[in-house]
């Protein structure tokens, strides 16, 4: 057991797997309080089509997905960079990019059979077969990204909770929406990496979900975001590597695990504020006016 | 307003409390309104003006206390009551003509697909004329402004010829001119039609020359009575259990020192 | 191959005739689905029902058998989550990775199951079987009967829920139900398309519809025109480039007319 953890393996899989688990955790808070979850999911499946896009022209897929998404933002950008509940055009780049990614992955398996398999791999990825170089690029992303969250944190998060006032305000919201995009392409290729596309949405919706509905100060919920996701990561590897059960997938964990606090969450929220004030949905839905 | 000759109210609280979720909302509420009556249900938010209108309308159930919707107990499905709602799927809502998101309130609860006939038609036109919408009733309900929809929405509600209106914000987005043009709507349709009108709203003001009483919810309590009884600093103060004023200017009156 | 010669193969009638049934029901389900605010569900079921699939082959139980228990099982998880879209959305998200994970258990517990998985993935309507044909026709022709019969109440509760409560439609049972009918109808096209992309049948027609269309029945018309019109392409196309599956073809087409469309008649207010 000692030579597991010493092995690179392990060593590869805590590192990519808790800087994916923090960056998810920190562009995934914004995410939810964007109300961007079905956008961030169609980014993961643009991906896919990059991925399997650059693996059949022999491209590094994770570059290949880094461009794809920035270039979908950007072209996206000119719909509006309103994309709250825009759910129909979003659902339709999403099928367009699954549709890309299903003849990339045709066109490739049937080159070998080899291929085929590794193309599901890019479906499902896995912590444990992340190599040095793709650490790298992890890593360099990873801590950019973070940068930037740090560097907008307090505008970043005006905009999204209160964007009329924050924009009355002189905040930038436009630009801010925008690259909130670029950072959640970038963030959903580092999950990709890590968790495979299908999983990829797990660590930036669990654990900001979560944490959202149990801490109502900004500042608690981002840590306890951050806190939530590391934990689910740490504990998934080491029921991987250490636990009973040797041939469950680290990806799996990571699902049950989100899933699992997310439910938690909700099951304490409800009980919390059974006292719900009358009008407490008055400014959601309202909208049978003129202004928009 | 037609003076009727239906002795009994069309709304009677006896001693009704309200209870949501572990708060009280309401205590001991004695409500009793005469029928024809244009009434407004005023109060600051989560004093339950919308949780009353539901109670009325037979969704929730209340705690204790009697409860008379037109000598009855309330429940869903009842015709006799119409209702105006405030929250609408605008997704969906959007993608429907106006003549059709009337036709709900006729037999949008009926099963079945409904294939068109004249009948229903002819009702459908009978109530557009009546709410001044049948120059737009082919219009997708996108096109329209605020004051049309609401329009539409009163006809949806009227369409199956209640004695009881019930309406929920029907001026909460509109401009002040919109907002005349449908109080004006409804002031009319209260006196042509002989029906009570119960209408929640946060400004009195555009109301006052047309309602008979006000009903005002808040901090627990209520108050019945005309306007001028009821919108006043001593009634209010003692409502809200702290120091309320209420200050006439310009024919309005505006509350102080309470969120309204 | 001849392109004609194909239509006389037995295997591609009774893909036809399977995807037609399909599209119907998709068309209709993806009416209200869109107007629902439902769409993430759309996405979600099919990936769930993959899960469901994945552990019946593991189990070895037919496949289709775990697709109706998960998507239907879904379809009552789902009509406990709140209404406000965000949380919804969350919720659907959370629930589906969850499936997911679960798939990809199912998945390595059992050696040489990329096969099957790539069948689940990507369809296998090319190789439907006489007795599938049958069950899925008379699967859609039900599910249509059951949303005719709801399709008053359906269409009022979807617009203005709390006044359709009020006039006496039982509002969460009819959001239960419906969820099944969704969760019944991705079922039988995961067979059509894969679970990958059910969702295209689902949303692309209808949303393309509205682009042209208002009253309800006229846009359902048209989008089943529409259903109908990708998936004799896509099985054709498909049948015909021996490689590509019927899934690219169907996104491929449904998102082209969907930008078409949009670029020509929608997104814009005209005047009455």
């Amino acid at each position: 057991m000692e030579a597991l953890i010493q092995s690179e393996v392990f060593q590869n899989a805590v590192l990519g797997g808790t800087l994916t688990a923090v960056l998810c955790a920190a562009v995934g808070y914004f995410m939810v309080l964007r109300a961007l979850a079905f956008a961030s999911e169609a980014l993961t499946d643009i991906g896919f089509a990059g991925a399997t896009g650059s693996v059949l022209l022999g491209w590094n897929p994770f570059l290949g997905m880094l461009g794809f998404g920035l270039a979908t933002v950007l072209a996206l950008g000119t719909f509006g960079h309103r994309l709250k509940g825009r759910d129909v055009e979003i659902g339709m780049v999403l099928s367009l990019a699954l549709g890309l990614g299903v003849l990339f992955l045709t066109l490739y398996g049937h080159s070998s059979a080899t291929h085929a398999s590794s193309g599901i791999g890019i479906l499902f990825g896995s912590l444990l077969s992340l190599s040095p170089s793709v650490i790298l690029t992890v890593t360099i992303v990873t801590v950019a990204g973070l940068v930037v969250v740090a560097l907008v944190f307090r505008p970043l998060l005006y905009a999204s909770i209160d964007p009329g006032t924050a924009r009355a305000r002189g905040v930038p919201t436009r630009l801010l929406d925008f690259l909130f995009l670029f950072l959640l392409a970038a963030t959903t290729a580092v999950s990709i990496q890590s968790m495979g596309v299908l999983l990829a949405f797990a660590l930036l919706s669990g654990p900001p979900g979560a944490a959202v509905k149990l801490v109502r100060h900004p500042g608690g919920a981002f840590w306890t975001a951050l806190a939530l996701g590391v934990g689910i990561v740490w504990v998934s590897l080491g029921l991987a590597f250490l636990g009973p059960w040797p041939r469950i997938p680290v990806g799996f964990y990571v699902a049950t695990l989100t899933a699992m606090t997310y439910a938690g969450a909700l099951v304490r929220h409800r009980f919390r504020s059974r006292a719900e004030p009358e009008d407490h949905h008055h400014h959601h839905d309202r909208e049978v006016s003129d202004h928009d | 307003m037609i003076p009727s000759d239906r002795s009994e109210p069309s709304i009677q609280l006896t001693h009704v409390s309200i209870r949501l979720g572990g708060r009280s909302i309401q205590e001991d509420m004695n409500v009793s309104l005469a029928p024809g009556t244009f009434a407004a249900l005023l109060g600051p938010n989560g004093a339950g003006k919308s949780t009353l209108l539901k109670l009325l309308l037979g969704l929730l159930k209340p705690s204790s206390g009697e409860f008379r919707v037109l000598g009855r107990l309330p429940r869903t499905g009842n015709r006799d009551v119409g209702y105006l709602p405030q929250f609408l799927n605008m997704d969906s809502m959007n993608a429907l003509r106006a003549r059709d998101v009337v036709g709900f309130g006729l037999d949008g609860h009926r099963w079945g697909f409904g294939f068109p006939n004249r009948t229903r038609e002819q009702k459908l036109d009978q109530i557009l004329d009546e709410v001044d919408a049948r120059s737009f009733s082919r219009a997708s309900f996108d096109q329209l402004s605020g004051g049309e929809r609401q329009r539409l929405l009163l006809a949806q509600a009227l369409v199956s010829d209640p004695k009881l209106l019930l309406l929920d914000e029907p001026l909460a987005s509109l401009d002040i001119a919109h907002a005349q043009e449908v109080i004006g709507l409804i002031a009319r349709i209260c006196r042509t039609r002989g029906i009570t009108v119960l209408l929640v709203t946060h400004d009195v003001n555009p109301l006052l020359p047309h309602i008979d009483q006000v009903l005002y919810l808040a901090n627990g309590r209520s108050a019945l009575g005309r306007p001028d009884e009821v919108i006043t600093t001593e009634v209010l103060t003692q409502l809200y259990g702290s120091r309320v004023e209420v200050v006439s200017a310009l024919n309005r009156r505006f509350v102080v020192g309470a969120e309204v | 191959m001849e392109f004609w010669h194909l239509l006389s193969y037995p295997f591609l009638q009774n893909a036809l005739w399977a995807a037609s049934a399909v599209a119907v029901c998709s068309a209709v389900v993806g009416y209200f689905l869109l107007g629902r605010g439902l769409t993430f569900a759309g996405h979600a079921f099919p990936n769930i029902g993959f899960a469901g699939a994945s552990g019946a082959v593991l189990v070895g139980a037919p496949p289709v058998f775990g697709l109706f228990a998960f998507t239907m099982a879904a379809a009552v998880a789902f009509s406990f989550l709140g209404r406000e879209a965000r949380d919804r959305d969350l919720g659907v998200g959370v629930v589906m990775t969850f499936c997911l994970g679960l798939g990809l258990f199912f998945m390595t517990q059992y050696a040489g199951y990329a096969g099957r998985v790539y069948g689940i993935l990507f369809g296998t309507i090319l190789g439907i079987s006489p007795l599938e044909v049958a069950v899925t026709l008379g699967t859609s022709v039900g599910t249509l009967a059951c949303l005719g019969f709801l399709f008053r109440p359906l269409l009022f509760s979807t617009a203005a829920p709390e006044a359709a409560e009020a006039r006496g439609v039982p509002v969460r049972l009819l959001s239960t139900v419906f969820l099944l009918l969704v969760a019944v109808t991705v079922s039988l096209a995961v067979q059509v398309t894969g679970s990958l992309l059910v969702f295209t049948l689902l949303v692309g027609p209808t949303a393309t519809a509205r682009c042209w269309l208002r009253r309800p029945w006229a846009v359902m018309v048209l989008a089943v025109g529409l259903g109908e019109a990708y998936v004799v392409a896509g099985i054709l196309l498909a049948a015909w480039t021996g490689t590509i599956p019927v899934s690219f073809f169907v996104a491929a087409l449904a998102f082209l007319v969907f930008v078409t469309s949009r670029w020509l008649a929608g997104g814009h207010r005209w005047k009455r």
